[in-house]
């Protein structure tokens, strides 16, 4: 569809010339872009998919800055986990849903030869196979190293909730692993690559 | 186990993330992102307003051909008279002569609605409900829109001058305190208009834009629907005759698979004849979220007299110490019609 070449439309620049002099949100970038893009990489599953889930919570905040009193950080990681979670609605929603849900493997992810390299990365492509919920979670959890209550205030649920998407999801992830463990081919089909 | 297993977990990610940094530009794309978005209301409201004031006319007009009287249905609704419509219709035109400033606050439903606007990338209107009211005067080719958040802070205020199928803008955004000047595409948008039965234009004619050519579509629609008068009520202590138009489908030719319901209701100014508020509620058969959802959008009209103070709402002044952004020209390729974009109805 032609409307498709619309993209980059004079706001491709690679330089945030409307931000020059240095807004709350441009420090914010400036001071911990990085780390917010870690997060989303480790939510999406890749850096294409982070970048996006990124400038989809980005937008949201730039949309609602009046709703922001303060901890402007706080407020965009609880748009970016919440987007997570939620399965990501944005463009062409299903298809980003199908792309968040079945990431394909990292291509940045490099598989080493120890059997415990293997079984991180393969974890990694695994969790792309859970629930959006599930999946934000563990990350939350066993990666940003949240408690139970502060998961559950960043995504607005209760504890219990929590508690249960973890389990549900860790169970999942370590069947998903034996099986991965016995014949990791057959295991994600084309996902997953045969460790070397 | 476990604590090896989450360990692994905490490890594999971090070899997914290290070395990621944060993409040059990207917040400059997100807020041409939200500009782009804002623009597409605008356009919305825009297609809204002459919409609405064209179905006043149509009204009249339609009732008054052949074939194209509204069929009455059972109950209290009735058609409306050839006389009562006549009274409408020259209550509106003789507002066009004497080029009032049409002054249109609109409230917008309260969350965001999956409205398939966008044909570039997203399927939200008003993403995160952020945009509650607005209020856009118009005269002629100029258009200003100013927006509110729901507590009433200022969003947004543009000045929009049309020149067929370009126009240019001037955009003050509140939030980021900036200002820019840039051109936007409108033939692209109207094909979006979210609040209104209409068939997308021809994007081969720059002057669909117009009321006058909006008129004609909403006039083949009311051709093939209903409309009728569903009694009296008093809309803000005056009494008024409302209209209420049959339901249609949506049509969006990229977005074949998911129309929406439209339905629209119009209370006219009992004593004045003229559009005193306007209704549109879209309910989604299919939303993509799974479940049906509608949302309502209302338009309240004042006609000012074109005197001093109602024109110095036509312009814009750019607040003191406010930086300017570089100018966004939104220069877009209108994909071409779905031929499953046929009428629904």
């Amino acid at each position: 569809m032609g409307a498709q070449a619309d993209e980059a439309d004079g706001d491709g620049t690679d330089s945030d010339g409307t931000d020059g002099d240095g807004t709350a949100l441009d420090r914010l970038l400036a001071e911990r872009g990085d780390q917010l893009m870690r997060a989303a990489v480790a939510l999406a599953g890749s850096r294409v998919d982070g970048e996006d889930l990124l400038q989809a919570a980005l937008e949201r905040l730039i949309r609602s800055r009046y709703r922001v009193e303060s901890d402007l950080e706080g407020y965009l990681r609880r748009i970016l986990y919440n987007l997570a979670a939620d399965g990501w609605r944005r463009r062409a929603t299903g298809e980003r849903r199908l792309r968040l849900i079945r990431s394909t493997p990292s291509a940045d992810a490099e598989v080493g030869p120890a059997p415990n390299i293997d079984l991180r990365d393969a974890l990694v492509r695994l969790l792309a196979q859970l629930p959006p919920r599930q999946r934000t979670v563990i990350v939350l959890r066993f990666w940003a190293q949240l408690s139970e209550a502060e998961t559950a205030e960043m995504l607005g649920c209760s504890e219990g909730t929590v508690k249960s998407a973890a389990s549900r999801g860790m169970a999942r992830l370590r069947e998903l692993a034996a099986r991965w463990q016995e014949e990791p081919r057959t295991l994600t089909g084309q996902l997953l690559e045969e460790p070397r | 186990m476990n604590d090896h297993f989450e360990e692994l977990i905490n490890d594999g990610l971090d070899q997914l993330t290290t070395g990621s940094t944060l993409p040059a530009g990207i917040a400059a794309r997100a807020r041409a992102r939200v500009r782009r978005r804002q623009y597409q209301l605008r356009a919305s409201l825009a297609a809204g307003a002459a919409a609405a004031a064209a179905i006043a006319v149509i009204a009249a007009t339609s009732a008054g051909s052949a074939g194209t009287t509204p069929r009455t249905p059972a109950g209290p609704r009735s058609a409306p008279s050839v006389a009562l419509l006549a009274k409408i219709e020259r209550a509106v035109a003789g507002k066009a002569r004497s080029a009032p400033v049409l002054q249109i606050t609109t409230t917008f439903p309260a969350g965001p609605v999956p409205v398939p606007s966008d044909p570039f990338s997203t399927t939200q209107f008003n993403e995160g409900g952020v945009d509650q009211s607005s209020i856009l005067w118009t005269r002629g080719h100029v258009l200003k829109v100013v927006m509110f958040h729901s507590k009433g802070q200022l969003d947004d205020e543009s000045l929009t001058t049309e020149r067929g199928l370009l126009a240019t803008y001037t955009d003050v955004d509140y939030n980021s305190r900036s200002w820019s000047r840039g051109s936007v595409n409108f033939f692209v948008y109207k094909w979006a208009i979210p609040h209104c039965a209409l068939q997308p234009l021809d994007p081969a004619e720059p002057r669909d834009w117009v009321p006058r050519t909006l008129a004609k579509e909403i006039k083949h629609d009311i051709a093939c629907g209903q409309v009728n008068v569903a009694g009296r009520q008093h809309i803000d202590g005056v009494d008024a005759i409302k209209l209420a138009f049959a339901g249609g489908h949506l049509k969006v030719p990229w977005y074949d698979k998911e129309p929406a319901i439209t339905h629209q209701v119009m209370w006219i100014d009992a004593h004045s004849y003229l559009p005193l508020r306007y209704l549109s509620t879209l309910t989604f058969a299919h939303a993509k979220t799974g479940s049906p959802r509608s949302a309502s959008t209302q338009c309240d009209f004042k006609w000012l007299p074109a005197t001093k103070s109602a024109l110095a709402k036509l312009r814009l002044t750019i607040p003191r110490g406010f930086h300017q952004a570089h100018p966004k020209t939104f220069t877009v390729h209108a994909p071409a019609p779905h031929k499953s974009a046929a009428k629904h109805k």
